[in-house]
This record gives structure tokens, C-alpha cells and sequence, in this order.
């Protein structure tokens, strides 16, 4: 099992009053296998990828990445894990503005321990003609695979994907998707995707529905829909 | 209403930043009030002192006695006969007595009363070093008197034995006061006339005038000394001189820094608030609405800045006078304050900011509401020097700190001119002191072999005393500017009591017309130019040709051999003027013009070095406060604008220090070029500032910056960085990693 969640709660307190986001949540993934998330806002899904990307902590449970307990680890093996086994992919591409493309995958290859050759990835995601352009220049399309990029530069065993077409047109999201199919199949990666688009979920060989903090439902195929073939 | 909360809300929000430009203000306006005030009461107080007790334009000597009233009488003028005599209290220490004058530079009593029978007044400084209270005994000459206060003289202000020295030492030298009857029974006797004009204006010519008529009497004026050249009296001046020119320059500097500052706050708020402005006008609001809110950011600093600071300012200034009065002692007058000045500061600071304000937000405010409320069109736009800066070959930690350097221009140039304005306030004083070190040990102590100087009332002809040099020595003036004047010494050719050395180091003896580097840097000469002067004793002009320059600090010379001297000044082949002596000497009464000391010349030295201490101190206090506020300020505005960026990092895996070194260490560049600019900034000024004060000064200071200061003053400013840094540290823990997730950019 590559990812083995058991039993995780979660609740944010403000005030007097105490959020319960999620109430005992149990989910696994394979080795190399495509997961997820669908769910309403608020459901927890956020709140569940981070706590498996160790960004934030559980109450109760357990996450298990790879063998490695992530519930124990102190804020500097929490900082190792993310370094080296997760990779985060956001709706909003979170590229740096002031730093070309080339400079923004440099970002996350300037601490990996064997990163992959800049150059080459920017090829793989087709964008090695605007590898000198500030993200502004960009297209949102384009934008989202320099985030893909910056990911996939560290060969990451785990790619996190928070809406990652949220912010795209349907062409684009197509692309994007088939992209993120494509590093999961050359390099194994494992991917955790959360979004509101149930077509999406086809591509998936699990998927994860959430409402109030509980998974109500989980479907698993044997095989992923090719990305390119789906349609919403 | 409701807008001028938002106001205070945001400064509260942001306070460091406005508590910074608001110090920066402060500051600014307190040196200001301060310096201006001090500068200004100096002035007055001299003014009144030199008019309330007449002090002489002139004081001059004859072979010939000459009668006062007949000469007051020919020219309108005031004339006494007055004089000092050097008399010797205890060993190796001076007491220059003068004659109580009535009619011209008339003293006053600081405490005390002016001297009877058998009084004394002497100057504050020397009576209180050497433990003389009014009442006790002193014996001066062989003759008992009493104290009977402490002196103000207003043609010997600042207490200084000669124009060579720098600053007095008040264990070897100072000043008394006795009756007439009294200074006629001391040996020693120099006797002057004081000379003051009727008429105030014209002086220059008004002496030329009277010289003149002397000579043509048959009259020999044996030393003339223009009031307007003496350095007892000029350094008085000159102090108000440099306190008015840093009161613009300091304060100037620190105005543009605060400009910048909220200038770059202006900026970043009306970006950040581009949507909100949308909405107000979307809500009806006019232009000229919006523009009074923003305006009233730099009106709160302005005001309360200059208000604040000027007020710090009149409270120091009374401390600073008398500070003042203690290296210039004249009487305590009523004590003024410009009015003018206090509206001057008030509107200067707020005309600036609100101008450079107004201008600022004036774009934005153009933009029509529906693009404001998109976030405007200015969001991350990437300026020109981001676009062509090539910096593939570098590593990534490189690219990134230039990167954030450049993203904004106007916090780094904030930073850059910052640094580059604490630099030269850190080094000011420690420039000063390495150029008297400099002047000390590579000027006096390296061209000056021999203890003594003995100069003598009348030439004298021969060989001299056994164990002793003879040499010779004319005060000139350029033929063509009268105000700058030197000595023409005539030395043995092959001397070893007088050392030169060429521009190479090399040992260079007067065997030819030599000028030492100062004067040739001050009149602009150089070998095979030649020179016009004129003896200030009886006019006859001489040209000379300089045939070598000496680098030597230790004064304005010009050397020659002394033969060539004497044939050039009309003296018979062996005769000079003075000796030098490794032993003090006696001689008969009246036989010596003037003595000199060089262990005491030394003396003044360390003095003025040690004197300067707490200048450097608070010069280095008051730019580490600078420094820490604009690299605290520039460095929580980095964290600021890289808060998505630090968040990122830390969810990517970044550790703290790692973030700490590309976020927060990102300015070492600028620091670093900052400083090092600050130093050719700060040797130019002083320069500059040294030039101005060449003819008060009496002396060429060289503009030097001793190695290990420089250092010092950058492990310093390092330091200050580094604390920056740190106190910053926390604000980069504090950015979590939700605020990367939530991100809606780019």
C-alpha cells in the first residue's frame, strides 16, 4: 500500500466553537495508481491532501506515505518529506512572478537530491520555447504545466493536484490532465487529484467521494480512462 | 470620518514601517532645529561679543612706537596699545598674559571681575585643569596674583597657543588678564596695537589703507594680523560655517531617505488597495476624495515627524550651545530661535511628501473603476531590467537574490542610498580622525626633527648656537589673493632637522624651491610653475619656481636653501631668523619672538584626537540606529512582498535556514555596494568640506580613511544587517504554509 490513511480526524477550533473537517477518514492508493477527491466545498478534501502532503497536522489517525508514519514526524522530517516525496500541483499554478520559467522549475531542482535535467522537462511539458518568459506572459494553460514542471523536476514518488484545471477552459484542461496521465505513466508517479468534476474521476483508478468530512463512496476501476477521452 | 480611521488602522497595521519614516523624520528634523539653532545663536553671540566689546579688525607691531589717538584720529578708527606676554607658570607650561584693554577688544568677566592691582582673569579651561579658583594666588613673572575671574576675550575666542596648532592643551597653555600697570612690569613684552574701523564696511581696504600710510611715514610694521585671518578669532566662523553647511546636508539626506520611504509604502499600499479603490468609486466617491485619504499618510508622518522632531531639537539646543561655548568662550546672550526656520521645517517635509505622494497615487487614481476592481493593470508587471537581465549561467541562489533586487527598483535604490547615507555618517568622524592621524604621524612627526623652535625679535648673523640649525622664515601672501598665506623657509640645504620625501618616498633634501603637496594641491601647482608672493611685513613681492614638491602633510611650506632665501630677502649671507634646538633653551629678555614646542603641537593633537571620541561614538550610534531601521524596514518589506513565495518554499520542503538565506540574505548585494559606495561618497565630501575650511583652518587637512576603520565600519554595518535579519527572522516563521494553498495569483 502506497498511501494508507486510517481513521484520520481533523477539526479546526475558532473561538468557543470546534469545526470537525474530517471524522475518522479511511483511504489507500497503490504504487503508481491515480486517485481522486470529489467532493462539495467544505467537504474536507483540501484538508485531507494536506494532511497526507504533511502540511498540516491530524488530530487522531494515521497516514502512512510509502511506509513512512507521517503522524510522528516533527516540523523538520515533515519539511524532509515534502522535500523529497511530494510534489504539489495548485489550481491557481502558485508560480513565482519575478522568476522566468527555467527559474521557477530551479525553484524546487535547487533542493532536490537528484533532480532531473531542466531542460528536459521543459521539453516533456512542450514549453521549452518560452523557457525565458515570466509567468505573466503566459497562458493559464501554459502556466499550469510550468507548475507541472517545477513538479516533476524532482521526480517526486507522490504528486499532489489541488483543482488543477479549476482555473482552465475545457481544451486546456484536457491537455493539462493528459500531462499529468503522462507522468504517471513514464515516471510511476502516484497522483492524488482533488476536484469538483466528476468526469474527471474516469481517468482515476480510485476515486474518493467526500461530504462532511466522511468518504461516502469509493469507486475503484481496474484502468484509468485515457485523459484525452474525456468529456464534460 | 470613516476613511481617516482606515488611516489609523493602517499605520497601526503597519507600524514598523511608519515608526521607521517617522524616526527617519524625526531625526531629521531634530538635527536640523539643532544644528541651525546652535549655528545661528553661535553667530549672534559672536556678533553681539565682537561689536558690544570691540573687537579690533586689526593688530599689528612696529619697530617704532607709534601714537594711538593720532593714528585713530587720521583714519576713524579705535586704536590702544595692548600686548601679551608669554610668561612661564610652571615647567613647560605658558600663560599668555594680556593687557586689559579699554577702548578695543575690551575683555569681559565670564564670572568674577576684571582685573585691579595685582589681579588676574584667566580663561576658564586653564584655570579649572590646573586647580585655580577665584581668590587663589598665582604666580606669573616672579609675581604673586590674585584670581579675580574668568576671562572672555574677544579677539582670543579659541584658545590656542599658534596657528599651527589644532587645539589647545590647557595644561600647557592658556590666557590671563592684568591691569596695564601690571603688564608693564612683565618681561617678555610683545607689544600690538589693536585696530577697529569706525566704519564697518571695506575693512580689507581700510588696513591697506592704513598699512600704506605707515610705511610712507618711515614706519616699519614688523607683523600685521587681519582679525578675519586669525585663527583665535576666524575658528569661531568657521564652526558656524560647517555646523550651517551640515545642518542642510544631514537632515537633506535624511528627508530624501524618508521621500523614498513612504514614497515605496505610497506605492505598494495603492496597488494592494486597487480594488478597494475601485469599490469606492464604483460607491460614488469623487477623485479628489480618494486623493485627500491618501494624502493624509505623509501629512500624519510629515506633521507629527517634524513637529516631534523639531521639539527634540529645541530641547538639545541649549545642551549643544554651551557645549559650544566651552570650545569658544564668550558671553551668554539672550538665546533666539528663528521662527521662519520652525515654519521651514514644518512645510518642507510635508510640501515633499505630500508632493511626491500626490504624484504617486495621481496614475492610479486615473484608472477607471472597473480595472481597479480587477486588481488593477500593474499587478506583477515586470519592469526592464527584469526582462534583460541575462543570468542563465548562474546558480539558482544567485539568480533568485538578484531577481528580488531587482523586482523592486525603488526598495532597492531606498536601501542602496540608505546604506550608502549611514556609511558616511558611521565613517565621518573616523575620516576626521585618520586624516589628524595621518596629518600627525606622516606630516609633524615625520617632517619636524628637533624639539624647539626658537624664532628671534631681530635677525641674527653667524654661526649658532652649538648643537642647533639656523634657519630662516617669511609669512607671505599670493600676489593676487591676499587671504591665502604661507611661510617661505630657508633651511641648510642639507638638513636633518627638516625631513621631505618625494611622491615616491624617497628622501628628498632642499637643496632647491620646494612646496610641500598641501600648498601645491591648494594653489593648483606643480613643478616648473612658478609663484608670486608678497612678504606680509613690508610688501616687496618675490616670485619663485618650483622646482620640486614634497609629500609631506606637516604643514604649508615653501623650502629653499638658506642662502638663496637670504639673497632673495635681502639678509647678508649668514643670517637667520630662528633656530632648532633638541634642548629648550634660555635666552635674554626680549631677545625671542616666539617659541614652539613640537612635543606640545603633538600634544594638541592627541588632544583634538581624543576630543573628537565622542563624536565618532555618537556618529557611529546614530547611524547603526539608521542603518537598523532602513535594513529592518527594507527587509520586513521583502518578507512582505514574498509572503506567497516563502510559503511556497516551505510547502516544496525548504528549510528555515535555506529561506533565510535567499529571502533575507538577498540584500547583501546592495549592503555591500552600498558601503562600498558610501566610502568614495564620503572621502568626496569631506574633501569638499575640508577645502571650504582651508582658509579659517590655517591647514591642509588630507582626506584619508585608515584601512582598519573602513573594515571595522563594515563588520559594523554587517552587524546591523545581520540583526535586521534576525529580527526579521520571525516574521518569516510566522507565514504559513495555508497562505501558498489559498493563493489566487498568477
Amino acid at each position: 500500500m502506497f498511501i494508507n490513511v486510517q481513521n484520520l480526524k481533523k477539526s479546526y477550533s475558532s473561538g468557543e466553537s470546534k469545526n470537525e473537517v474530517l471524522k475518522g477518514v479511511n483511504l489507500t492508493l497503490e504504487k503508481g495508481q491515480i486517485g481522486v477527491l470529489l467532493g462539495p466545498s467544505g467537504s474536507g478534501k483540501s484538508t485531507l491532501m494536506n494532511l497526507i502532503g504533511g502540511i498540516d497536522r491530524a488530530d487522531s489517525g494515521s497516514i502512512q506515505v510509502d511506509g513512512l508514519e507521517l503522524t510522528g514526524l516533527d516540523d523538520d522530517q515533515l519539511t524532509d518529506y515534502r522535500r523529497d516525496a511530494v510534489g504539489f500541483i495548485f489550481q491557481f499554478y502558485n508560480l513565482i512572478p519575478n522568476l522566468t520559467v527555467t527559474e521557477n522549475i530551479e525553484v524546487v531542482a535547487n533542493i532536490a537530491g537528484n533532480p532531473l535535467d531542466v531542460d528536459t522537462v521543459l521539453e516533456a511539458v512542450g514549453l521549452e520555447a518560452k523557457k525565458r518568459s515570466f509567468p505573466r506572459e503566459l497562458s493559464g494553460g501554459e502556466q499550469q504545466r510550468v507548475a507541472i514542471a517545477r513538479v516533476i523536476v524532482k521526480n517526486p514518488k507522490l504528486l499532489l493536484c489541488d483543482e488543477p484545471t479549476g482555473a482552465l477552459d475545457y481544451e486546456t484542461s484536457r491537455g493539462v490532465l493528459s500531462l499529468l496521465q503522462k507522468v504517471n505513466r513514464e515516471f510511476g508517479t502516484s497522483i492524488l487529484m482533488i476536484t469538483h468534476n466528476t468526469a474527471i474521476g474516469a481517468m482515476a483508478e480510485v476515486v474518493y467521494k467526500l461530504r462532511s468530512g466522511e468518504i461516502t463512496e469509493t469507486l475503484r476501476h481496474e484502468e484509468g480512462s485515457s485523459a484525452e477521452r474525456i468529456e464534460w | 470620518m470613516i476613511l481617516f480611521k482606515k488611516v489609523i488602522r493602517t499605520m497601526l497595521e503597519y507600524k514598523a514601517r511608519y515608526i521607521g519614516a517617522l524616526l527617519l523624520l524625526m531625526i531629521s528634523s531634530m538635527i536640523f532645529v539643532l544644528m541651525t539653532t546652535t549655528s545661528l545663536n553661535l553667530d549672534k553671540t559672536f556678533q553681539t561679543f565682537s561689536q558690544r566689546n570691540l573687537l579690533s579688525d586689526a593688530e599689528f607691531s612696529t619697530n617704532t612706537e607709534i601714537d594711538p589717538a593720532a593714528l585713530g584720529r587720521e583714519f576713524a578708527a579705535q586704536v590702544e596699545l595692548g600686548g601679551t606676554a608669554d610668561c612661564t607658570v610652571k615647567a613647560g607650561q605658558t600663560l599668555r598674559v594680556f593687557s586689559l584693554m579699554n577702548t578695543v577688544n575690551i575683555p569681559a568677566a565670564q564670572e568674577g571681575k576684571l582685573p585691579g592691582d595685582s589681579e588676574i582673569m584667566l580663561d576658564r579651561l586653564f584655570a579649572e585643569t590646573n586647580g585655580y579658583k577665584i581668590g587663589d594666588i598665582i604666580r606669573v613673572a616672579d609675581k604673586d596674583f590674585t584670581v579675580s575671574g574668568y576671562a572672555l576675550l574677544p579677539n582670543f575666542i579659541y584658545v590656542v597657543k599658534s596657528k599651527e596648532a589644532l587645539m589647545n592643551d590647557p595644561q600647557t597653555f592658556g590666557v590671563g588678564v592684568v591691569g596695564k600697570a601690571d603688564f608693564a612690569a612683565l618681561p617678555e613684552r610683545n607689544e600690538v596695537y589693536a585696530l577697529r574701523f569706525d566704519g564697518r564696511e571695506t575693512i580689507k581696504a581700510q588696513e591697506a589703507t592704513v598699512k600704506n600710510a605707515l610705511r610712507s611715514q618711515g614706519v616699519q610694521i614688523t607683523n600685521w594680523q587681519s582679525t578675519a585671518k586669525k585663527v583665535n578669532v576666524s575658528y569661531v566662523s568657521m564652526e558656524v560655517g560647517v555646523l550651517a553647511k551640515m545642518s542642510a546636508a544631514v537632515p537633506l539626506a535624511m528627508l530624501a531617505l524618508t521621500c523614498v520611504l513612504l514614497g515605496m509604502l505610497m506605492w505598494r499600499m495603492i496597488r494592494k488597495e486597487s480594488v478597494i479603490i475601485g469599490t469606492f468609486y464604483a460607491h460614488g466617491y469623487r477623485r479628489g476624495e480618494l486623493r485627500r485619504h491618501y494624502l493624509m499618510f505623509p501629512l500624519l508622518v510629515s506633521v507629527l515627524g517634524s513637529v516631534l522632531g523639531s521639539l527634540l531639537g529645541l530641547l538639545l539646543v541649549k545642551s549643544m550651545f554651551n557645549f559650544m561655548l566651552t570650545a569658544f568662550p564668550m558671553p551668554i546672550y539672550e538665546m533666539t530661535v528663528n521662527p521662519w526656520l520652525m515654519v521651514f521645517v514644518l512645510l518642507l517635509p510635508m510640501l515633499v511628501l505630500c508632493g511626491s505622494t500626490w504624484y504617486i497615487i495621481g496614475g492610479t487614481l486615473k484608472t477607471p473603476p472597473a480595472v481597479l476592481m480587477k486588481g488593477g493593470d500593474l499587478k506583477n508587471k515586470v519592469n526592464f531590467l527584469e526582462r534583460r537581465l541575462g543570468l542563465e549561467r548562474f546558480s539558482f541562489s544567485f539568480k533568485f537574490q538578484i531577481r528580488e533586487q531587482v523586482r523592486s527598483l525603488s526598495r532597492t535604490f531606498f536601501l542602496l542610498f540608505g546604506v550608502v547615507v549611514a556609511t558616511m555618517l558611521m565613517l565621518y568622524g573616523l575620516t576626521m580622525k585618520s586624516s589628524v592621524d595621518y596629518m600627525l604621524n606622516e606630516g609633524v612627526k615625520e617632517l619636524y626633527n628637533f624639539k624647539y623652535e626658537y624664532v628671534f625679535s631681530q635677525e641674527k648673523t653667524g654661526i649658532p648656537p652649538a648643537g642647533t640649525e639656523q634657519f630662516a622664515a617669511a609669512y607671505v601672501s599670493l600676489a593676487d589673493n591676499e587671504d591665502v598665506s604661507f611661510y617661505v623657509t630657508g633651511v641648510l640645504p642639507d638638513t636633518e632637522r627638516i625631513k621631505l620625501k618625494d611622491t615616491e618616498g624617497r628622501v628628498l633634501k632642499p637643496e632647491q624651491v620646494t612646496i610641500t603637496a598641501p600648498l601645491a594641491e591648494k594653489l593648483k601647482l606643480d613643478e616648473g610653475d612658478s609663484l608670486k608672493v608678497f612678504d606680509t611685513e613690508n610688501s616687496q613681492e618675490h616670485t619663485f619656481t618650483i622646482e620640486k614638491v614634497a609629500d609631506t602633510y606637516g604643514g604649508d611650506f615653501l623650502f629653499m636653501p638658506l642662502a638663496q632665501f637670504n639673497t632673495e630677502f635681502g639678509q647678508p649671507g649668514d643670517a637667520y631668523m630662528g633656530i632648532w634646538s633638541d634642548e629648550p633653551m634660555t635666552f635674554a629678555p626680549g631677545e625671542i619672538r616666539s617659541t614652539k614646542s613640537i612635543e606640545g603641537v603633538i600634544k594638541g593633537f592627541g588632544i583634538l584626537i581624543q576630543q573628537m571620541g565622542a563624536m565618532i561614538y555618537g556618529l557611529i550610534a546614530a547611524a547603526f540606529a539608521i542603518s537598523l531601521i532602513i535594513l529592518y524596514l527594507v527587509t520586513g518589506l521583502v518578507v512582505d512582498e514574498s509572503r506567497t513565495s516563502i510559503s511556497l518554499m516551505k510547502v516544496f520542503g525548504y528549510r528555515k535556514k535555506e529561506i533565510g538565506r535567499l529571502i533575507l540574505g538577498s540584500n547583501t548585494f546592495i549592503v555591500v555596494a552600498g558601503y562600498l559606495l558610501g566610502i568614495p561618497a564620503l572621502l568626496g565630501t569631506v574633501g569638499a568640506l575640508y577645502g571650504s575650511l582651508t582658509e579659517s583652518l590655517q591647514v591642509v587637512l588630507p582626506v584619508k580613511l585608515n584601512f582598519g576603520y573602513m573594515l571595522g565600519g563594515f563588520v559594523v554595518v554587517m552587524a546591523t544587517y545581520e540583526l535586521a535579519k534576525l529580527m526579521c527572522r520571525k516574521k518569516v516563521a510566522r507565514i504559513p504554509m495555508s497562505e501558498a494553498l489559498k493563493a489566487g495569483a498568477e
